[in-house]
């Protein structure tokens, strides 16, 4: 464990710009203090967003997180899981930059069901926090710590967002800081998309694939953008099927026409290609 | 005067010659009746039942001495079977009974204080046991008769009273006609058509009928997931003669063998509920008797709201699931019973059950707990999985359930491919695997991409191969073909998420 204090010379410039920047840093990283500049270099992003997040949500955010890494933005998150987990994996995946901020010390497991992912990223990446080890994770800690992943990144994604989640905290801090903050959209019927929606009417810029993200950020998507295999066949019709309304696998088939046992085949082939997601009630949803 | 009468002990689903040794002593006076060879205290009650018996039959034997041994005396001896051969014998002693054809029989049954003989468990195990020791002629209460009469070489004597079974073996009278029960409608497994609006729940059931895998189902309460389960049984392949034997034996000797039922040719389907001990599930207690998954030998076992079970009890299932018999090893020994049957699990989607996923208001750390709790010990076990929803109005309305039989008749012609390479497929071991079903080259494709993109275990792949390997048979195809490797992956992650 490192520890990085105010004023010193490796002490992230960026967190100056808060009115109340953290004394100390403690940081978990196979690179030193003096690297952690080139781990948090911009280009850099936040993604937030819902713990109760869609299954399809989560995939969103794991492709995204993976396409930007790719086009070697760094993606910084909190480790809760949902969102947040979605794209520290996604990045990771693509074997980019990634930084956890946490609400608590940083050898405290928490949260549990991140705990897997926390060890991957203290090895590959770097999870730092301004709390003494051993600090309990508490309510209050959460948006002081969103106030470090606001000021830390060049922009902020939020994707899936309840109207009182906390990752909209995150999204006034970084608007507060002068930083760009992107919205994914989603149906006004959908759990998660009060809070996005309401970013959006405020004036932040959507986001619906990651070129968006790469436009905000100044770098030419042209460069990173790899257009998705068409889908022919009878796949198309179960996938057009999908994006008018996500269904089970038993109306999807009555829908189209098909058998179980055809329909279950062709629900695979577009599973493993990451073009549709299974809920955890059964619902089959497209990914993009 | 010493006179001897053939019982036999129930040992697990087997049964041992006892030798039943009597001493007699008219003169004594002093009304004493001991039994030593380690009876327990259902068979140390015997003496009141025999000595009433006796009396209602006509002889008091209240005022003689009387010794009875069991031999071999280490062999713990359990129940009221042994009342009437040591009645027998007793008889013998005072001379009532004849002593040279009582030496030649086999006898069991339980004795009521009128002397009318009642039935007793384990009759089958008890008749096997006396046609291998050269007695096949057994006297036994007249309502296990038919029971014991299934056993090939056995000649079973069903008596109604003590008296007449003594009168039988001094020749006084004939021995009555054995009368076979009517098969009890309770038998007959409710029909496949009735479960609509499930098209893939129904078709995973088939698959798991036709190659033998297990199926975890995962729907909300009162969408039909134990209507399916009860309804699989329809769609097995009947017993043949040595499994029909055989579930007959494991009923009869648990004492759960309904009256005059007759072979059991219809899989048996065990339900245990939830509350089950691991005991009661892969059998023990301290006589060790047959558990569940014994019981469901040949059938169906359906554990019902999977995680509410005893942890202990869902890892005791995993040695029978991947060895097809269980052994139970206590104090008084050790025994393997068989326990070959195909695993039905069912579970709700979260803890509260509540019949629509928007009523939920179960935590989602409680409910990943939950499916934790059931996945943990078996989903590596599970072939299959399937969701179950609420059927749409628009899925009950293009559904079109078939019958029992319309389905059973895939499912037997599916088998009998199996049949033609010597190899259920649930049960293809690993190392014949790429030889009996291996997909072909677009399959195998499509598998290693699989594997890759979901992080599944060699394992896990394993049961892929076996499951495509069936679509394919179910379809009568010789290649497994990347559609049938597909609709396996399918149902695969159907139990994994």
């Amino acid at each position: 464990m490192t520890v990085i204090s105010f004023g010193s010379g490796d002490y992230p410039e960026r967190l100056c710009d808060l009115a109340n920047p953290p004394d100390r840093l403690f940081v978990r990283s196979p690179v030193g203090a003096d690297q952690l500049a080139i781990l948090l270099a911009p280009p850099l992003v936040a993604i937030v967003g819902s713990r109760n997040a869609s299954v399809a949500g989560v995939a969103f955010a794991r492709r995204l997180a993976g396409e930007l890494a790719a086009s070697g933005v760094g993606v910084i998150s909190g480790l809760a899981r949902g969102i947040d987990a979605g794209a520290h994996e996604g990045a990771l995946e693509r074997g980019g930059r990634t930084v956890a901020v946490l609400g608590c010390g940083i050898d405290r497991d928490y949260p549990s069901a991140t705990i897997p992912l926390a060890r991957r990223i203290t090895t590959e990446g770097a999870v730092l926090s301004e709390y003494s080890s051993g600090t309990p994770p508490a309510p209050f800690r959460f948006p002081e710590r969103n106030r470090i992943v606001a000021a830390l990144a060049d922009a902020t994604i939020v994707i899936e967002a309840a109207a009182r989640s906390g990752a909209l905290i995150t999204a006034r801090l970084a608007l507060d800081l002068g930083r760009d903050v992107l919205a994914v959209p989603g149906a006004p019927w959908t759990n998660g998309s009060g809070g996005t929606n309401a970013l959006l009417k405020d004036g932040a810029l959507a986001l619906t694939e990651t070129a968006d993200a790469l436009i905000a950020l100044g770098i030419d998507p042209g460069a990173a953008r790899q257009d998705d295999p068409p889908i022919t066949g009878p796949a198309s019709k179960v996938l057009a099927a999908l994006r008018r309304e996500p269904v089970s696998a038993d109306v999807l088939a009555a829908r189209c026409g098909l058998t179980p046992a055809d329909a279950a085949a062709l629900i695979v082939q577009l599973e493993l290609a990451g073009i549709i997601v299974r809920e955890t009630d059964g619902r089959l949803v497209p990914t993009r | 005067m010493l006179t001897h009468a053939r019982a036999y002990a129930v040992v697990g689903l087997d049964a041992i010659p006892i030798d039943v040794e009597t001493y007699v002593s008219e003169r004594d006076g002093a009304g004493a009746f001991t039994i030593v060879g380690l009876p327990d205290k259902a068979l140390q009650e015997a003496r009141a039942r025999i000595r009433s018996a006796a009396a209602a039959a006509g002889l008091l034997i209240h005022k003689a001495v009387i010794l009875a041994n069991l031999a071999p005396a280490e062999v713990r001896k359990e129940g009221a079977g042994f009342d009437l051969p040591i009645a027998l014998a007793v008889m013998a002693g005072f001379g009532w009974v004849n002593q040279d054809t009582l030496g030649e029989v086999a006898a069991v049954g339980e004795l009521a204080f009128d002397g009318r003989l009642r039935p007793v468990p384990g009759i089958l195990s008890i008749a096997e046991a006396a046609v291998r020791d050269g007695r096949p002629t057994l006297l036994c209460p007249e309502q296990c008769a038919h029971e014991a009469s299934l056993v090939p070489g056995c000649r079973p004597i069903g008596c109604a009273t003590l008296r007449e079974a003594a009168r039988i073996l001094n020749g006084e009278d004939v021995p009555r006609p054995i009368v076979a029960h009517e098969p009890r409608p309770s038998e007959v497994v409710p029909d496949l058509i009735d479960v609509r609006g499930q098209p893939s729940a129904r078709r995973a059931l088939e698959i798991c009928a036709a190659g033998d895998h297990n199926l975890l189902m995962i729907g909300p309460p009162g969408v039909g997931k134990t209507m399916l389960a009860k309804r699989l049984a329809g769609i097995l392949p009947p017993l043949d003669d040595e499994q029909a034997l055989l579930a007959t034996r494991i009923h009869s000797a648990a004492g759960v063998l309904p009256d005059g039922s007759g072979l059991l040719r219809t899989p048996p389907f065990r339900a245990p509920h939830h509350s089950a001990t691991m005991a009661a599930l892969v059998g023990g207690g301290s006589k060790i008797r047959p558990g569940e998954v014994t019981l469901a030998t040949g059938g169906v076992l359906f554990l019902d709201e999977l995680p509410e079970f005893r942890r202990d009890a869902l890892e005791a299932l995993r040695v029978p699931l991947e060895d097809g018999s269980v052994r139970i090893s206590r104090a008084s020994g050790s025994l393997l019973l068989p326990a070959r049957f195909a695993l039905i699990a069912a579970m709700n989607p979260c803890p509260c059950g509540s019949p629509e996923p928007a009523a939920c208001t179960c935590s989602r750390e409680r409910v990943q707990a939950y499916q934790r709790k059931a996945s943990g010990p078996l989903l590596d076990r599970i072939d299959v999985g399937v969701h179950l929803a609420r059927p749409a109005r628009e899925v009950l309305r293009s559904d079109q359930p078939e019958t029992t039989l319309q389905v059973r008749e895939r499912v037997l012609a599916a088998r009998a491919l199996q049949a033609t390479r010597g190899c259920v497929n649930g049960r293809i071991p690993v190392g014949r695997l790429d030889e009996l079903a291996g997909p072909d080259e677009h399959g195998q494709q499509l598998l290693d991409q699989a594997a890759t993109r979901l992080l599944l275990s060699p394992r896990g792949v394993h049961r892929i191969q076996r499951v495509a390997r069936t679509i394919a048979d179910l379809a009568g195809e010789v290649e497994v073909g990347v559609d049938s490797v597909a609709e396996a992956i399918s149902l695969r992650l159907g139990a994994l998420s």
